[in-house]
């Protein structure tokens, strides 16, 4: 079972580290700021020590920062890439999400408020996520015309909206940016 | 660690004489110190159940609350359970008893003290074709057809039963061409026919708030037409699936009421999803203006993890004041308690209100303040 590190929540800022305590979660709440490895442009940078000395991580990743097109895993260390969620509060949740999983079962591991009253078979939208339109496009899994289908029901829907059970984790993801939409009253008149 | 001997026991002995602990083969307590112990603090002394503070019952972030003490409840056992588990296997019959895993199924199948045993009988399968965030039956895009001999089969099971009263509830099927209204009809129907006295309540999808639907199962013969807004206006969007909703739910209530003057309509509301007190006030104010005779209301418990969270556990006392609010509003009968469901003790209360107003006795002030509304 992860463990979880409960930090208080600060609005705006990066959150609560969820899942294995790392320096990536330390340093963002402490700083407040997003650290970044020029060499290998990697948003995270996992341990403190190496966050506050960035050029020292550099040395430490070895050679695979000699060529700036070497390829890097961000889940190298754990199998892992990090996943924001913004929930219905607003509040964002920081979480790293096991390779293969889909979001729905992410937001389940690490008790994030989004259901899944179909169990993931594709016959609900209580799994809509919205996602950043920078990531939209880097999701790989294409959307089904049952997926539209569910998501033309769904309450607050946009162009980036999925179905988090249909998003499968990948190494692409690593950063991916989700908001679980929520609805006001006048949302839907009925 | 003991070293390797042919007699461990002995050598356990010897290590405990070693050791300095006493060899337990005679006990080694004075019969003073004996005293002592039997009359002195037992266990439950030193634990302290702490009470109960609004942080026990209100859900913060991150955080998952505990079952309140009130809303623990015992596991099913018994013969008459097992029996009634029996019969409804072997006619192929589903209950939302079991599908909605309702806490009170222990109870309600279990009967006793001149209670049958009953349950609420969902037709049309056991798959619906929404996805509400609270309800953890079974969701699928299309569920396998509708089967023709169910209707025959409750009423075979009702009769077996011989209860008096009978609340019948199916699954969402938008699928099919008339949302099931007319599978529906036919079960209230074949009950009916097989024993004409027993009360029929009717717990009905919206239908998508058509109306021939609607009339079509008012006027099978039931005497209660229930359909359940449950929640308000305001949560809807979180906790029903996007074609339900708050007003097509009153336009069922009201349309079945036009269609047949003589039902009593019903409905039911879940507390603890996050709503205010004054949308509480208003969705009984709003089922009241649209006819609704009972109104029910229960905590919203969390059947599985893919559902909602529980948000709040409303303590007894609240709904005790939700049940004089209903009295005030002037409904006919308000149900409300942690554990109150739809179909909970139905008939005992819809029979005892019959019962009372036959024997002239006005316990409920339902006809004055009909009149003043």
């Amino acid at each position: 079972m992860a463990k979880k590190l409960l930090l208080p929540l600060v609005r705006g800022s990066w959150g609560v580290a969820r899942g294995p305590v790392d320096g990536l979660a330390l340093s963002r709440t402490i700083a407040g700021t997003e650290f970044a490895c020029r060499s290998c442009s990697t948003a995270t940078i996992p341990s403190l020590t190496s966050t506050l000395y960035p050029s020292r991580h550099a040395v430490l990743q070895g050679t695979r920062h000699l060529s700036t097109t070497a390829a890097r895993r961000a889940s190298d260390n754990d199998g892992r890439v990090t996943v924001w969620f913004t929930d219905r509060d607003g509040d964002v949740q920081t979480v790293r999400a096991k390779l293969g999983d889909n979001l729905l079962e992410v937001a389940r591991e690490y008790d994030i408020d989004l259901e899944g009253a179909c169990d993931g078979t594709l016959s609900c939208s209580t799994c809509h996520l919205v996602v950043h339109p920078e990531w939209f496009p880097k999701i790989s899994d294409p959307i089904t015309e049952e997926e539209e289908d569910m998501l033309d029901l769904a309450y607050g829907l946009t162009d980036t909206s999925r179905l988090g059970c249909q998003v499968v984790v990948t190494e692409d993801l690593d950063g991916l940016k989700l908001t679980i939409p929520m609805a006001t009253l006048d949302a839907r008149e009925a | 660690m003991l070293p390797f001997c042919r007699n461990p026991l002995r050598a356990v002995k010897e290590f405990r004489v070693l050791a300095s602990v006493p060899s337990r083969g005679k006990a080694s307590l004075t019969p003073e110190q004996m005293e002592m112990i039997r009359s002195g603090p037992s266990l439950s002394e030193f634990i302290q159940t702490a009470p109960l503070t609004p942080d026990h019952l209100k859900r913060k972030k991150g955080e998952r609350l505990r079952l309140p003490p009130w809303l623990k409840t015992d596991i099913p056992v018994g013969r008459e359970f097992h029996r009634l588990r029996r019969d409804l296997r072997g006619l192929g019959l589903t209950t939302v008893c079991e599908e909605a895993k309702c806490p009170n199924i222990g109870e309600c199948w279990g009967g006793g003290e001149g209670r049958p045993a009953t349950a609420t009988i969902m037709v049309m399968g056991d798959q619906c074709t929404r996805g509400c965030r609270f309800c953890s039956v079974k969701t699928a895009r299309s569920p396998p057809p509708l089967d023709p001999a169910e209707p025959v089969n409750t009423g075979m099971a009702v009769a077996k039963w011989g209860v008096d009263y009978i609340v019948i509830t199916s699954v969402d099927r938008d699928d099919v061409e008339d949302m099931g209204a007319d599978h529906f009809a036919r079960t209230v129907e074949e009950i009916k026919k097989r024993n004409p006295v027993v009360l029929v309540e009717g717990l009905t999808p919206d239908f998508q708030g058509r109306k021939d639907c609607i009339a079509r199962v008012a006027r099978s013969g039931l005497e209660v037409y229930a359909h359940n807004i449950e929640t308000v206006r305001e949560l809807h969007w979180l906790v029903r699936d996007p074609r339900a909703g708050y007003r097509q739910s009153l336009e069922v209530l009201e349309h079945a009421k036009q269609v047949n003057p003589d039902l009593v309509t019903k409905s039911s509301i879940m507390l603890g999803c996050g709503e205010t007190d004054e949308q509480v006030l208003q969705t009984l104010n709003d089922l009241r203006k649209s006819g609704v005779d009972c109104v029910t209301l229960g905590q919203y418990m969390q059947p599985t993890k893919q559902h909602l969270k529980v948000k709040e556990y409303v303590p007894p006392e609240k709904f005790k004041f939700w049940e004089d609010v209903g009295e005030r509003l002037g409904f006919a009968y308000t149900a409300s308690g942690p554990l109150v469901r739809s179909s909970y003790k139905a008939g005992e209360f819809y029979i005892k209100n019959i019962v009372e107003k036959r024997s002239g006795r006005r316990e409920t002030s339902h006809h004055s303040n009909l009149s003043s509304t």
